[in-house]
């Protein structure tokens, strides 16, 4: 079996927008972060060592912002290493895709990258809880899907549910339909002291959510492949043995692990405060890190959490305690009480009990 | 070993004998290989044929938050 590992890497701290829950702008006070074009061949060489697969995930921040001469970087010393060590490497990108232009959508498509929007469906949401000071226009994801479908680019999307729109699933759906998207994903805010914050979901309101897209997953004919995190629970549910996302799975330091622009390794994008520091990708290899004993104290709460917390729980093998970073925010520890537990019990079962309906239909020649 | 590894490989140890209890486990009590995949809502028959497909799924294409790359399986029912 190979080894992968993902490698997520945040290019800077700065960003063209000003999302009002960003965890980056949390984290780091406001001070500006760039992580050095010079630093990029030591960067890949240390996360390489060890693992016959790196998928680098670039994030920020505004990762576009990064520039060119970065990415041309990255694809230099990737081929550079693959000649030596073999070792095969993936790229994906999480832009808000404001600034994708023909160019930058060319040199994607030529060295094979991914590319993931984040934007918050409906358009309205997106407009009040991610605008900069000049306001941003509601419809600017319509332009960035033509031009992906222009160069023949699959449109992914990543949509953070807030208070404000967790009530809006069948909008956030039909609106990504309508839009002809190839996949989104509903991915929690992180509740961060900002003044600005919306409020986080209910358990209630997010079991809503999630049962509301499980619905019209189910009866779609057809349109886009994968909505998240419904396929990974239905998946899960029907007996496949890892997880798909890291937040269902065991891949927090083991299968994944994020690199702040100063190269500190750390074990998810917003653990920026020095206690969560494992090691300097500058300086030390990746491998090395995750074999450190500060990894493992981390490994180790998050074990004792799942010990303590999710004993005789029927779904801990598909569920895993929840993640580490959106507990981390909700209560200010690690190990702190994952927040959605209910919702996740709840949506589980939900789902269970639809697929078992469907799937006795099925055999029965019924419709569902 | 440090103490704090021999903790965690003790802990994991015991975390994964909690989930092996229903890891990889059908929840549904329902034997995937006497469904009629065809009479099956389109995205569930896809789903259901890929994990059938690939049911040790250790090896499979796992992903962050978002699905950017390629999806795990080629959906070309169009009904």
């Amino acid at each position: 079996m190979k080894k992968k590992m993902i490698v997520i890497v945040q290019t800077g701290s700065d960003c063209n927008l000003d999302c009002d829950y960003c965890y980056i702008k949390a984290s780091t006070g406001g001070l500006k972060y760039k992580m050095p074009i010079e630093k990029i061949n030591q960067l890949v060489k240390n996360c390489s060592f060890g693992f016959d697969e790196v998928k680098f995930c670039w994030h920020g921040g505004e990762p576009i912002l990064a520039g060119f001469d970065f990415y041309k970087e990255v694809i230099r010393s990737q081929k550079e290493i693959n000649k030596i060590s073999k070792v095969e490497f993936r790229n994906v990108i999480q832009t808000n895709g404001l600034l994708l232009t023909d160019q930058w959508l060319d040199f994607f498509k030529e060295n094979k990258f991914s590319v993931g929007i984040s934007f918050d469906a409906p358009p309205e949401i997106n407009r009040l809880q991610r605008a900069n000071k000049e306001g941003i226009s509601e419809v600017y994801i319509t332009d960035i899907a033509n031009k992906l479908k222009q160069h023949k680019m699959p449109l992914n999307v990543l949509c953070v549910v807030s208070k404000l729109n967790v009530l809006k699933g069948k909008e956030i759906f039909d609106f990504f339909n309508d839009l002809g998207v190839n996949s989104y994903s509903l991915l929690l805010m992180m509740k961060t002291p900002l003044a600005n914050c919306p409020e986080a979901p209910t358990n209630e309101d997010l079991s809503e959510l999630y049962k509301t897209t499980f619905e019209l997953w189910l009866k779609r004919k057809h349109g886009f492949r994968v909505v998240e995190p419904i396929e990974t629970m239905v998946r899960s549910l029907l007996g496949e043995k890892m997880p798909r996302l890291c937040s269902f799975g065991n891949h927090c330091l083991e299968r994944m692990i994020t690199i702040t622009p100063n190269g500190n390794i750390i074990p998810c994008g917003s653990f920026v405060s020095p206690e969560f520091i494992l090691g300097d990708i500058y300086k030390n290899k990746l491998f090395g890190a995750l074999f450190s004993q500060s990894c493992d104290k981390f490994r180790n709460q998050r074990a004792t959490y799942i010990q303590k917390s999710c004993n005789g729980c029927e779904f801990i093998s598909i569920c895993r305690g929840g993640c580490r970073e959106v507990a981390y925010w909700h209560t200010g520890e690690y190990s702190g009480k994952y927040p959605y537990c209910e919702s996740r019990k709840e949506t589980f079962s939900y789902i269970r009990n639809r697929l078992k309906e469907v799937m006795e239909k099925s055999k029965l020649g019924t419709s569902f | 070993m440090t103490e704090t590894q021999f903790l965690w490989k003790f802990k994991r140890k015991e975390v994964r004998k909690m989930e092996r209890t229903t890891s990889g486990r059908n929840f549904l009590g329902v034997n995937l290989s006497d469904i009629d995949i065809n009479k099956l809502p389109t995205s569930l028959a896809c789903i259901t044929d890929n994990v059938i497909e690939t049911r040790n799924g250790d090896d499979a294409d796992i992903g962050h938050f978002y699905h950017s790359d390629q999806p795990s399986y080629d959906h070309t029912r169009d009904d």
